[in-house]
């Protein structure tokens, strides 16, 4: 075992404190741009999908997911690419640091205080209303779902589960996807 | 067109193939979504810093490719109406992937075909990465079309 790993004492009391969060939710978050055709145009060349499939103006099912960018004025996250464990994604995450203890996994929802330094990603669930398309405008309300403790092949892991509804600017809603993030 | 009478028990749905999957695609993917994360685009980095084989496969791109094989097959009829996956192994550059799925039952409700799938990702080897489970509903011939937008309760029993 790691030696660098947290003591399971420590641990139980971590995820008996992120117990506590489940249900906290955020406000409303509205991506940066409506549904731009430029942006799914990327995305249909970048799945390799069939662009017949959206002459009606509709986008692919899972767009709206990555709707959620930084913001134009909001700070780069490539200032810290210098830095020698520059990962490109604690710096999105966190916005300011590289140890994996406080991770923001959403704006707006209370951060996750784990001392684990790895981030996977663990799969989804998704549930599906009906395309975006171009033009709208999405937000994303987000809350997390539940916490839970495990012993993985390589030491314990404290799985995030965070559910983010996905609905157009006049409430209609779009999909649903249960994100599982794995701390270890 | 597909209905629910053309279904199946253990039916194979058609295979969605895409690769090899160079450092191009994977750069690609990143750039339309704007993931910084180094391990899908840097070598030196993936395989010096984190020790990891190559470069990895988006997981975020895969289970796109799990959604395209499923709408792909429902067409303009049906609804690919809830998708589960885990990642359980990564992919790496290099790779050609395989989505595939398989029906493993069927159910009526309200008036629609609910399909059960099992869904998946393998790699040249065999190898898989990302299983999963789908229901998908479609329409009888000549039955009403499948709702737009969908409601999640027509899939309650």
């Amino acid at each position: 075992m790691n030696a660098a790993l947290p003591p399971p004492e420590l641990l139980a009391r971590v995820i008996g404190e992120l117990q506590a969060l489940i249900g906290a939710r955020n406000d409303p978050v509205f991506a940066e741009d409506a549904v731009e055709a430029s942006e799914v145009r990327r995305f249909i060349h970048a799945t390799m999908d069939d662009p017949a499939r959206y002459a009606d103006g509709t986008v692919p099912l899972g767009f709206p997911v990555h709707m959620f960018r930084r913001g134009l004025t909001e700070p780069d996250p490539l200032d810290a690419v210098a830095d020698k464990d520059f990962d490109g994604r604690s710096q999105v995450l966190t916005g300011r640091d590289f140890e994996g203890v406080a991770r923001v996994l959403r704006p707006g929802l209370p951060a996750v205080e784990v001392p684990l330094t790895r981030l996977l990603n663990g799969g989804y669930e998704y549930l599906f209303y009906r395309r975006a398309r171009i033009g709208e405008r999405v937000y994303r309300i987000s809350s997390y779902h539940d916490f839970a403790l495990r012993q993985g092949s390589t030491g314990p892991n404290i799985l995030v589960r965070v559910d983010d509804a996905y609905f157009t600017a006049d409430d209609a809603p779009l999909l649903n996807a249960i994100a599982t993030v794995i701390l270890r | 067109m597909i209905a629910f009478e053309d279904i199946r028990p253990n039916q194979p749905i058609p295979d969605l193939v895409r690769g090899p999957l160079g450092p191009p695609h994977l750069m690609r993917w990143s750039s339309a979504i704007e993931n910084w994360h180094r391990i899908h685009y840097d070598r030196d980095y993936a395989t010096g810093h984190d020790g990891l084989p190559d470069i990895v496969i988006n997981g975020s791109w895969k289970q796109h490719l799990l959604m395209q094989l499923l709408g792909r097959w429902t067409g303009d009829t049906g609804w690919l109406a809830q998708l589960r996956l885990q990642f359980r192994k990564m992919n790496v550059a290099g790779e050609t992937l395989t989505a595939w799925g398989r029906v493993t039952g069927t159910d009526t409700r309200g008036g629609y075909g609910l399909v059960h799938l099992e869904v998946g990702i393998r790699n040249e080897n065999g190898v898989e990465s990302t299983p999963g489970t789908a229901e998908v509903v479609l329409p009888f011939r000549g039955g009403p079309a499948v709702p737009c937008p969908f409601t999640q309760d027509l899939l309650a029993p």
